[in-house]
Parts: C-alpha cells; structure tokens; sequence
C-alpha cells in the first residue's frame, strides 16, 4: 500500500515530502498504536460494547470521546485522558488485566505528541490472546521435528510427525507397497492415467536406488501432470463452460482460464503469484496473457443471465442478482485461498467465526466494479488484431447486452444490508477483508483509487507472509489429493464448524516450509510423495481399526477409487484411443440446440467422434445438464465450490459401466487393440489384463475370463475386466 | 476414526455417513450398515410418519392461481378496468394493464364448496381430499431461482433437490427401484434442467432418477443398446464371471467394505433390469384406468407445442407411471408438466395469451392429477402418500399485453392431499385480487410446504442436516414452520 500511495504523491515535490511524513505517521499507527489499542483496549471499547461511551475502533470514535469526555488532546499527551488511565502506580486500565508496560505507554505518548494520526477508513477491532485464537487463526508457528524411534523408515520430517503420533497412539506404520502398487498409485495421483504396461516393466527392473524418486520426477515433469491437477482445482473454483440457471446459455470463451490452469501447475507457478494472477492479474501483470486469462478464475462459477441481462436497471431483482452474483466471487476467492466461509456474514454476523457483516461487504465491495464478461487479451501469435484472443473472466469492460452495462471501472456502491436483504440498506461500506488475522490490516485505504487496486490490495493481504490461513490452505489441500483426506478433512473451512487438524504441527511445518521455499507446488508433491507415509501399503489392520477406522493417523495408505475423469481417462488410455492434444475449446459430448433456453442432447454424443477421445479436463461442463454418465460417477455439480468428491457406490453407476456406448465401444475398440498384436486368445486376455490392471491375471482369474472370453468374444471380456473392482480401485 | 469432541444435532448421523464414503476402507471386523443398504440415514424417524411416500407436481413457468384455484370475485367485478392496487408495482417484464378475470367460468365443488374454475374442472371432484394454500410467496420473480427455491429451498444452484434429501432421510422402500424418480415433461427439461433434481453436495445415489417413458430408452443406460455386441446371455455370464472375480479381489483386501458395496451395486443393477421394464409397461394397465387418465391410445406422438391432446397425454402418462413407481416403493416421484420457457410456448408461462396455453395445460393437469388422486384413494394409497401440486410463483391480476399474464412473486397457490393432509380446506387466503396475500405479515413459503411434507414424513426439518463447506444445510436453511392449519 506504501508503493501506491507514494506513486500517487509524485504530482508533486511538495505533495511528496506531506506524504511522506503522513505514511510515516501512518505506518507507525498500524505498526505500533493498533495492536497495541486492539489487543489492551478494543475488547470492551469496541463499536458494539463501548464501555463507558467510548470505541477506540475508529478515528471518528476516538473523536468523539466518551463519557469521560475526550480520549486524546492532539500533540499534548499529559492533557490526554487515555494516557492518564494507562499510566502511573496504579493504572485504572486496562481492567481485570494486567498494566501496560512502560514501553508500551511510551508508544502511546510518542504517537499523541506525534498528532494522534489515524489513517482514514482504519477501523480497529479487539485481539486476542493466542491461545483464545481459533487454530488457523493464530500465527504459523515453527514446530520442532519430532525425534521417532522407527528412525530407519523416516524418509523426510513428514514422516517423523506422521510416526511420532503413530508412536504416541501405540500404532506403527505398515509395510511399504511393492514397486507394482506404488507405479500404479503414483501414474494415477500425479497423472490421473494408468501406467502403460512398459513403463511398469522398466520401473520394477531399475536397479538405482533413486528409481523411485526419478519416476516421481518424470511425472512432475509430464505435461500430463498439470492436466490432472487443474481437475482438482476446477472443482475448487466450480468452473463450467455454462452460466447455469434457466437459460443456460454457453460461455464459448471459458476455456482459456482452464488452460491457464493447466499451464499454471505445469509450469509450476510460484503460489503467490497463481493467487495474485486469478485476482488482480489485470493490475499486476497487465501485459501478460495469464494477467488476463487467469481473471477467468473470478468468473468461474454460476451467472444469472436472467437476472443480468434480462431484468430492468433499478428493480429489487437486479439488485438482488447483483449482490448473489458478488457474493459467489467473494466466497470463492476466500473459500479457495484461505478456508473461511465468509459467506455465513451475508445476512448477519458468522455465527461461528469471527467474521462480521461489515468484513463480508467490504468483501463484496472489492469486487463492486466488476462484472463475468468477455474480456480481450494478449498472445504472442497473435494473427488477427482485428478478432482479439477472448476470455470469460472479471470484467469492467465489454459490450453491453440488454440491461447488463459494464461499471467502467467505477464501483458500484456496496451497503451493509441488514438480514442480506437489498430493502434494508445500513451504511456505504467500502474495501476491505476480514479482520480475525492479527497484525493485518483489514480495511483497505483506496478512496478515489482505480478499482483494481481494492483487489490488489486483497491479492496482498492474502499472499502476506503473516497471513497464516492461506499457507495453512494450500498445503492441506494438496495433503487431501494425495491421501484421500486432508490434515484437515474441510479443506475450505477452517472455522469453527470445519475439522480440527489431525496432525497441527505437521500443517505448519509444511506451511511455513511451503511459503519460504519458494511455495512450489511440484516440491510440495515431491516431499509428500516420496515420504515412507505415502508409500505404504493400503492393507487392512484389525488391532488399528479398531482405534482409528477412519486411518486419521495414517497408520496406513488410503485405497482410493477412481474419480469420474480418472476412469474415463483410463478407459480411453487402456483402449488406445486416448488423444493428448493439449489446450483449446472443449469437446462436447452432447448435440447441441441454441434456443431461448439452450438445450444439450446427450444422447446424441457419439463415442467414436475423434474430438471426444481427448481427456476429461477439456470436456465441455453444462451446469443446468450434466453429463449424465460423469454425473453419475461422482463428478461434482459445477456450480458448488467442491473441496473434497463424493464418493458413491451405486447400482446406476453400475448400469452406466455396463451398459454406457461409451463403454462398449472402448471394450470393443481395447479388444481390437490386442487383437492387432495376434497370439492366441489366451496371450490376447493376459495382455488385455495388463493393460487395464497393471497385472497378468492369476492362474485362475485366468481361467475363467480366457472361458468367458471364448464363449462370448474378446470385446465382452474387455467388458468385464473394465468392470472389475480393480480397475477402479487403486491400493 | 476420530470423534470430534463437540457435539451437535445431527453429527451422529453425519459421521455414519461420511464413515460410508470416505472411509470406507477401514471399517476392520466392525459389523456396520453397508452403503447399499436401504435404510436411511434417519435409524428411527423424529415423529410417528403420517405418510409414506410422496409425489410432487411441478408446473413449470409459473401456472396461474387466479384461472384456476384462488377465485376472485373482484377480478370479474372489474375486469377490463386499470387495474390500481393503491402501490407501486415492479413487474418482471411489463408495466401493470388492465384488471383481468380469468377466461373461463368458476363453480362450486364438493362439500367444502370450494370454487374451481373450469380450466380444471376435473380437479373438482377430489377438492375434499385437498387442502389449498393462497398465500404461497416466492423470494425471486425469475424462473430460475424461483424453481430452484421450490425444488432445492435455495434460490441459488447447488443443493440438493427435496427427493434427494428425503430419500437421504429415510432411504428405500425397495431394492429394486432408487428411491427418487423424475419424470421430465417429454418435451424438455424445465429452468435449471436436471440440476432440479440433483443431489448436490449429498452422495449421489440421491440424485433423481430420469424416467423418460417416451423415450426409446426410458432409462439412461438400463441395457446395452440392440445393436451392441453384448447379448442377453453374454450379460448374464457376465455378472457372474464379474461377480468372481471381485470377490476374489475383496478377499486379499479385506476391512474395505466400499469393495463389497460396489460387488453389490452389481446385484442391485440386475434387479432394477428386471423390475424397471415392467414398471413402465403401462399396457398391462386395464382400459378404464388407462381412459381414466386420459390415455385413449399409447400411442403418443411427441409435439414441441401445447394442445389439449398433448398435456393430457403428456401428463396423464407421468401420473399413471407415478403410480406405478410409488406402488413398487419408490419414495418420492416429482412430475413435471412443462418444459423450459423458449418459443412455441411449451410450459405455464403465458405472458403472451392465457387463454391460449393455460386451457390445454390446465385441462392436461387436471385430468391427470384427478386421476392419480382418485387411483390413489382406490387403492388404499392415498391414506400414506402425499400428493404436492407446486410451481415457481403465480401471475398477475392484471393482464400483459391484452392477453398475457406476468409473473406474480408475491402471491400464488399450492396444494397438497393425501398423507396427513386435511382435505377440503382453504388456507393462508390472498388479498381480493390475488396479489398479495391477505394478511401481509403471515405469508407462506416454500420453507413452510418443505417442513410440513417432511414433517409427514416424520422428519423434523431442523434435524435432517448435512454439513458443508462450514454451514449445517438443511432443505429449508434457517426458515421453514410446520403448517398444522392443514394437518389432519
């Protein structure tokens, strides 16, 4: 906020040197005076409570005094009735607590001789002790690796917490997976595709001793990688190619936000600066394409199209449309970045944390001026200047489409709304975030500023080393797709209603490790994956069930089922028909009717359209219609923020493996597949085994599916062995 | 696992569940419910249900409740006059017209004597066993939202449909059928498409079941298509070779009762291809109920457009497939009649010539739901199935244009039958035109129809919650009072 406040005193020397000394002024009443008033004072002179008439919460309540009359006398602290309660043999404040300490008082006296400067719009809130602070509030807090007894399988510090617990639980640790289990495990966690028979094969005959970690390393490195772990992050951030509701009209410019996602993990883009990109890229990076593609991520969830385009400027509707639509922005980027629920505050205080009604609008007023439009960017290939490159993302800008107007850059005026409700406005609220993060301000000083500085100033108070919830986040997450669980089992609620940290000191370790390292996704994977814990085998323990079924202490690896995307991908995989053509429009898997309300045919895909063979990551997502077989098979509605899948087990998932055309035409074409090699049937039924489960089958299973597979073809044993439990299990 | 140590409603049964999904792999010798079983979450219901099984009509585009059931002797009075109710008025698309009496006559009915008007005439002969609500508020003016808030509690997309929570509650009644089936006008799906009936953020054997009678394939992927290399007999031998293998797998891993689960789902799938076809075959129905329902020949052809031999066909055949699916356990079937808003009309929302659309609509209604609530009764299956007849908001008194209706947010009827409800009843009145509700401070919402049908069922609605993303949902959020008024 200095730099841009200091730009905006370049007009002139004089203007210069004012602001200067005020920015001083002003550092040192945020640096030293507020949280010195917010964690002595605020508790009972607050805006709610104020003990004896007087709030200390703000500059205007500081000026107004209070029963007593007036706090402070500008310049002159013996005159000033604040410094006289806090000082001398026995202070009358702080009450019940103990005196401030003399350099404490200090701090208070310099500031009043100093002209008492409160900067506009600070409004000052109570602090709390540390150990009163809800968990992923308080300050990230280096913890000490633990010492284990089990010293020969401790790989890194993850497995020195991990086992340290397992220790004080009286568990151990299972036995490491063999090199068959762990290949397949890793291709499907860091890829979301099967390994491929050769690759199997050379991994269990590579005699160095890091063939593991190299395997680890190839996987990061595959362009694959970032195409699995964008999925994850598209469920996050509900990202469809539809706007939902009635009328769900398409967004054909939605993709390049995917695709900036995709990049974005492949390249293994620095945290701070993938948070930065997706809320203000515009401001930061204005030149670049990912500036702008990555505002796709403001844009990525459900529009009303209704209630934008078609509703009248000035009705109740539009408003209410306006304000649900702010509020699905503001709930993303906070659930996404730092696990608050914020969105409780909508109609009154959060009933669990500590976040007011005043916090959330101020929320919804960093984002008062934009709208989910088509926007213009940049690239380098650019062949015609004429049709620039588009991407649905935030916007200030864009045509306008019956009553939906762009803002211009100038935001729209943002109330505190009593009960949510747009008939009872309370007061103008401007910038800010919430204020529950010690020594972080929560108001943003930005009156007369362009509008993408209020989100500028968001994207910095969310990547400020000190803000402990958004390291605290991203690790978790991360923790939760390799394990099947979070250290955390909310990974988008960290409040008092979300899950309490199995492992605390484990979380901040790799927090603070993650947010001074570099905050590299990929060597975050590195380090979880090649951990003893992670490679483990899946195997059943009666006596640790017994105390822990849920596997919270990971005395164990979590077998895990396949999500909707990992199974058709693998399907398409072991039939050979998988097409890895990266980027671009997604392919529909639906017949497509514009109208009034458009409508999306599904039963008109065709599984043999070469378009449709590519991964699950570029299929075209309908909101109001799902894709009935992904749908099925757990893949989330795209217009809920989804921090972890469901996993069902169904009879209509078992029709839709069975009987999908889908499915039948890639048994048919996986039959083909080894048919082309030749051999005899039984050769062709162990290959297909391979290929689908990593294995040859056993003497038995062998038998039986070389019986069926002559009395019924090749293609309906293709069928089954897709069937199998082991094909969507992975251990 | 764990215990979280805090305490709340509802956290036993949400731990049960989120035992099932996410944890399935370590469940050791401990003997618990299996995912495929067809108890709900609920191991004992709140209260004595009244009522074991539902189906909601939904009329999609917002049906009329002043040419229908809420009679108003105002509007004829002063019909064709600017119509003035003393207030501002910010209608959805149009500026207030003149005040418009509904196009066909009105007549008294049954021992309530209640006023029906012709348009559905045929509903006439069941009003003492239904219970009318005038004063129905909707929070939204647009369809979208304002169907969302009927069929999910929420005006914004993303949660879980009624069916979906009831048939989370209480489970199935069968094991060959889902608990929840849909059944979408043949002529498309309505605002919010399937996301109507989906089961957002709850486990998605939920979700509603699409049944499509008109459809080549009823049901999405019940059977291998004819042409497809899988025969009958490959399919059989199949399951069976499946069945082996994965029982095999199951048993080098043992403690993962997800791998039974899903051995089962297999069995479940069976039965479904064998209970679903018969279910549907509406040709082992006797003529004079076929008649009853409007079905003169089964032969339907599909028409994208309203007339009275479409909605009476259309709707008739989803009423009788209702009741045939509620009669073999299914716990909840939602019937739509009406598709989406877009041109020629095909749905309720006759901005452009009431008269036009709603005679065809309402008679197809009321030939259809007469009929169900009349089989219902016939077979001793009124007294445990509730009957919700609902749709997104209502239309002005005044007219669109000369012969249209807008949209009405702020006043439109519901009513309900059977299970627990006390027939012959008019309850919550709106005001003289059917604009407002009468009384202004007690209006009912959707919050209060959703309490009282789980409450039928024996659910208490502040009780039935599933935590997510930080917030305790439930089918009503924070809303939502039981209507004893209505009650037996």
């Amino acid at each position: 906020m200095n730099r841009l406040r200091t730009l905006a005193a370049l007009c002139s020397w004089m203007a210069l040197a004012g602001s200067l000394a005020q920015a001083a002024d002003e550092t040192f009443f945020r640096r030293q005076v507020a949280p010195l008033l917010e964690q002595h004072c605020l508790r009972c002179h607050d805006q709610k409570l104020r003990r004896g008439g007087l709030s200390l919460a703000t500059a205007a309540d500081l000026a107004a005094g209070g029963d007593s009359g007036p706090t402070v006398v500008s310049g002159k602290p013996s005159e000033s009735l604040l410094l006289s309660m806090v000082s001398g043999d026995k202070p009358k404040m702080p009450k019940k607590a103990a005196p401030l300490k003399p350099q404490q008082v200090a701090v208070l006296q310099k500031w009043i001789s100093q002209g008492a400067a409160w900067p506009k719009d600070l409004t000052l809130s109570a602090r709390k002790e540390p150990s009163e602070i809800w968990w992923s509030l308080r300050p990230l807090a280096r913890p000490v690796v633990p010492v284990v007894k089990m010293t020969d399988r401790v790989r890194t510090p993850i497995d020195a917490f991990i086992f340290h617990r397992l220790e004080q639980q009286g568990m151990k640790p299972s036995a490491e997976a063999d090199r068959r289990t762990l290949i397949r495990r890793l291709y499907f966690d860091l890829i979301g595709l099967p390994p491929e028979p050769a690759n199997i094969d050379a991994f269990l005959r590579d005699p160095a001793p890091d063939a593991y970690e190299r395997l680890v390393d190839r996987l990061l490195e595959s362009p694959r990688y970032g195409e699995r772990w964008a999925r994850h992050w598209l469920d996050v951030v509900h990202y469809g190619d539809t706007h939902g509701y009635d009328k769900d009209k398409v967004r054909p410019h939605a993709w390049p936000y995917r695709d900036y996602v995709i990049r974005a993990f492949n390249e293994d883009r620095p945290y701070w600066r993938f948070i930065k990109e997706q809320i203000a890229g515009d401001v930061f990076y204005p030149d670049t394409r990912d500036g702008i593609t990555a505002l796709g991520f403001l844009a990525a969830g459900p529009w009303d199209f209704v209630g934008q385009v078609e509703l009248r400027e000035g009705t109740l509707d539009k408003n209410i449309t306006r304000n649900l639509d702010r509020d699905d922005m503001v709930a993303t980027v906070m659930n996404t970045f730092t696990s608050l629920t914020v969105q409780c505050a909508r109609c009154h205080d959060h009933k669990f944390d500590p976040i007011t009604q005043e916090d959330y609008y101020s929320l919804q007023a960093v984002f008062a001026a934009v709208d989910r439009a088509d926007r213009p960017y940049k690239i380098d290939s650019q062949t015609d200047p004429k049709q620039p490159a588009l991407v649905y993302a935030a916007a200030t800008h864009f045509a306008p489409e019956g009553s939906f107007t762009p803002t211009g850059g100038k935001p729209r005026p943002i109330y505190l709304l009593k009960r949510g409700s747009e008939k009872n406005k309370v007061r103008e609220v401007g910038p800010g975030t919430v204020a529950c993060l010690t020594g972080l301000p929560s108001r943003f000083s930005l009156t007369d500023r362009p509008e993408g500085e209020r989100r500028a100033a968001l994207a910095h108070w969310i990547t400020d080393p000190r803000n402990p919830l958004t390291w605290r986040s991203i690790v978790n997450r991360i923790w939760h797709y390799h394990f099947g669980q979070g250290l955390v089992d909310t990974p988008n609620d960290f409040g008092r209603m979300g899950g309490l940290p199995s492992h605390p000191e484990l979380l901040d370790w790799l927090a603070i490790r993650f947010r001074d390292g570099g905050q590299s996704i990929k060597q975050l994977h590195r380090l979880i994956v090649t951990s003893s814990t992670y490679r483990q085998v899946s195997r059943h323990n009666t006596d640790h069930a017994q105390s822990d079924a849920g596997n919270r202490f990971l005395w164990r690896m979590n077998r895990r089922r396949l999500d909707a995307e990992s199974i058709r991908d693998a399907v398409l995989a072991v039939s050979g028909k998988l097409d890895l053509k990266m980027y671009g429009p997604g392919f529909r898997t639906f017949g497509f009717l514009d109208d009034h309300s458009p409508h999306y045919k599904y039963e008109e895909y065709n599984p043999d359209d070469p378009a449709g063979q590519r991964r699950s990551i570029y299929r075209f997502v309908v909101r109001s219609a799902p894709d009935p077989f992904m749908e099925t098979l757990d893949c989330p509605d795209p217009s809920l923020r989804v921090e972890k899948r469901n996993e069902s087990l169904t009879a209509l998932q078992a029709l839709a493996l069975l009987n999908d055309k889908f499915m039948l035409r890639m048994a048919e074409h996986l039959a083909a597949r080894v048919e082309k090699k030749g051999g005899e049937l039984p050769n062709q039924v162990a290959a297909t085994h391979l290929l689908a489960l990593g294995r040859e089958p056993t003497a038995e299973e062998g038998r039986l599916l070389i019986d069926y597979a002559h009395k019924h073809g090749l293609a309906n044993a293709c069928r089954l062995i897709l069937n199998t439990n082991e094909f969507s299990f992975v251990d | 696992m764990t215990r979280d140590p805090r305490t709340h409603a509802g956290t036993r049964y949400t731990d049960r569940r989120k035992f099932l999904w996410h944890f399935g792999g370590g469940l050791g010798g401990i003997a618990l419910a299996n995912l495929l079983d067809a108890d709900g979450l609920l191991a004992a219901p709140h209260f004595k249900p009244k009522a074991k099984r539902v189906v909601q009509l939904f009329m999609s585009g917002a049906a009329s409740q002043c040419d229908t059931f809420d009679y108003k002797p105002r509007l004829v009075k002063d019909h064709g006059k600017q119509w003035d109710p003393g207030e501002k008025v910010e209608l959805f698309q149009s500026n207030p017209g003149q005040t418009m009496k509904a196009p066909w006559k009105w007549r008294r009915y049954g021992q309530c004597g209640k006023w029906v008007n012709d348009c559905v005439a045929r509903l006439g002969d069941c009003v003492d066993d239904i219970a009318f609500i005038h004063n129905m508020v909707s929070k939204s003016n647009v369809h979208g939202p304002a169907t969302f808030l009927q069929a999910t509690g929420f005006v914004l997309p993303g949660f879980p449909s009624m069916g979906a929570w009831i048939s989370y509650g209480l489970g199935r009644l069968t094991d060959n059928l889902p608990a929840f089936v849909v059944l979408p006008d043949p002529r498309g799906f309505p605002p919010n498409g399937p996301q109507n009936w989906g089961a957002a953020f709850l486990p998605a054997e939920h979700q509603g079941t699409m049944v499509r009678p008109s459809s080549k394939t009823p049901i999405a992927d019940l059977f291998a298509p004819k042409d497809s290399f899988v025969t009958p007999r490959s399919d059989a031998d199949m399951q069976a070779a499946l069945a082996k293998l994965n029982r095999r797998h199951e048993a080098e891993r043992p403690g993962d009762s997800r791998l039974d689960a899903r051995i089962r789902s297999y069995e479940m799938a069976a039965r479904m291809q064998l209970s679903a076809p018969e279910v549907l075959d509406l040709a082992k129905e006797p003529p004079h109920i076929l008649r009853m329902y409007g079905l003169d020949s089964l032969d339907i052809p599909l028409q994208m457009g309203i007339s009275e031999k479409a909605e009476i066909q259309y709707f008739g055949r989803n009423c009788l497939v209702a009741r045939r699916l509620l009669e073999r356990g299914v716990r909840f079937v939602q019937v739509w009649s009406g598709a989406d808003n877009g041109f020629p009309r095909r749905n309720w929302d006759s901005h452009e010539d009431l008269e036009r659309d709603h005679w065809p609509l309402g008679r197809g209604l009321a030939v259809g739901a007469s009929a169900l609530l009349k089989d219902l009764k016939q077979r001793g299956m009124l007294e445990d199935t509730l009957v919700l007849w609902t749709t997104e908001f209502g239309r002005m008194p005044c007219s669109q244009g000369s012969k249209g209706r807008d949209h009405n947010p702020f006043v439109f009827t519901n009513w309900l039958a059977g299970g627990g409800i006390k027939g012959g009843i008019s309850y919550g009145d709106s005001d003289e035109w059917s604009y407002k509700p009468a009384d202004p401070n007690k209006p009912t919402y959707s919050y209060d129809i959703h309490a009282t049908v789980l409450h039928l069922l024996g659910i208490d609605h502040e009780k039935l919650t599933v935590r997510h993303n930080g917030i305790d949902r439930r089918l009503t959020d924070v809303h939502g009072h039981l209507i004893p008024e209505i009650l037996t």
